[in-house]
């Protein structure tokens, strides 16, 4: 009767529990091309807070330019506008795990008001954002991130 | 014993409930944020043109009291009165019955609010200037704008995707990627190429859409 009872407690406890079944994060990460300086910086801080918000919807991994620039071909392109998936295919690989679903690459000059992004999603192809003239606020920063989202979920397997 | 065993198995099944509800919960999310195609199936396509335009805007003008706007039979960029932002449309084939009746609520969408906007079909040259924008990157030099944007504040130009299917089971395969001007400018404020995805009909009104924008867009001091 004990063993019966214990049984029960532990498929309850089982039952009780989150249902996860079908169900992962999005993995990305996210690159500062830092050339806004502090106020760049402020800008992609703003976009990884969105990205943190996700809970357990994004896996986050954030990364500066510099930080992975060894792994990435020896020239780039001045504009991360023209990076395209065989760039960033480097820094996509993870050993011993599996893939990432998506790379961003921010480039956010909030004294220029100019906002550029490449988000390289699984399938062949990236995507780009392009902001001039805008004034890179919250709300703006906000709406920037959620398409980021949207276009980093091309391809995504469960 | 088995009055025990009976609520395990229950709760057992309550649990399987909602792991399902979560499983279409999680891909639902995924789905709505990778895929901008609206669900509704049509038996039959129904012909834009001049008519469907003037359907449009006259929904609009019975919101809102705007101006009755009459695409023409050319391809030339249709005028819009001063101070309306214009939603263009770019599309090479008839739209759907359902993308019409989206499109109705997003015109009325467009006449509400402190900035209202018209919707009107592009023509050629609006329709080049979206084509050489949303190419792998910004064109150079940059194509002027046309002529009768100049009044506008705001200027956004979409593709409607063709539908995917065949006849009778066409579906609507949503938007391409949004283009942003503020006139006299003719360098986008937003712009997305490459392979980036676009809204649905209602996604384009709707909470992070690109008409959600507009209003700061069009306020942003140039």
């Amino acid at each position: 009767m004990t063993r019966v009872a214990l049984v029960a407690a532990a498929l309850i406890v089982t039952a009780a529990a989150p249902a996860r079944a079908g169900w992962r994060s999005l993995e990305l990460m996210l690159i500062d091309a830092g050339q806004g300086g502090a106020a760049g910086k402020r800008c992609v801080d703003r976009v990884a807070a969105y990205f943190k918000a996700q809970g357990e919807d994004v896996d986050l991994v954030r990364r500066d330019l510099a930080a992975v620039r060894g792994k990435l071909p020896a020239t780039l392109p001045a504009s991360v506008l023209a990076w395209t998936d065989a760039t960033t295919a480097p820094l996509r690989a993870r050993q011993g795990d599996d893939p990432l679903d998506a790379i961003v690459v921010i480039d956010c000059r909030p004294d220029a008001r100019t906002l550029d992004v490449v988000i390289d999603p699984t399938p062949d192809g990236v995507a780009t954002l392009r902001l001039r003239a805008v004034a890179l606020d919250a709300p703006v920063l906000d709406w920037v991130a959620r398409r980021i989202q949207a276009a980093a979920y091309v391809g995504f397997e469960l | 014993m088995r009055g025990l065993i009976g609520i395990v198995l229950a709760l057992a099944a309550c649990k399987g409930g909602s792991t399902g509800g979560s499983t279409g919960g999680g891909g639902a999310a995924a789905g709505g944020a990778a895929s901008d195609a609206t669900s509704a199936a049509d038996a039959s396509t129904a012909a834009i043109g001049d008519g469907a335009a003037a359907m449009v805007d006259a929904a609009m003008a019975s919101d809102a009291g705007a101006a009755v706007v009459d695409a023409g039979a050319g391809r030339a960029a249709t005028p819009t009165p001063p101070g309306v932002a214009r939603l263009v449309l770019v599309h090479d084939v008839p739209l759907l019955r359902s993308e019409e009746k989206a499109l109705q609520r997003v015109a009325s969408a467009l006449a509400r609010g402190k900035l209202k906007g018209t919707v009107v079909d592009a023509g050629d040259e609006e329709a080049a200037l979206y084509a050489a924008w949303t190419a792998r990157l910004p064109p150079e030099p940059m194509p002027p704008l046309p002529a009768a944007w100049t009044t506008a504040p705001l200027v956004i130009v979409v593709r409607v995707n063709p539908p995917s299917g065949v006849e009778p089971k066409r579906q609507s395969s949503g938007l391409g990627p949004a283009l942003v001007f503020r006139p006299p400018s003719n360098d986008a404020i937003f712009s997305a190429g490459g392979s980036s995805t676009g809204d649905s009909f209602d996604g384009l009104i709707g909470d992070g859409g690109v008409w959600s924008m507009a209003a700061t867009f069009a306020r942003s001091t140039p």
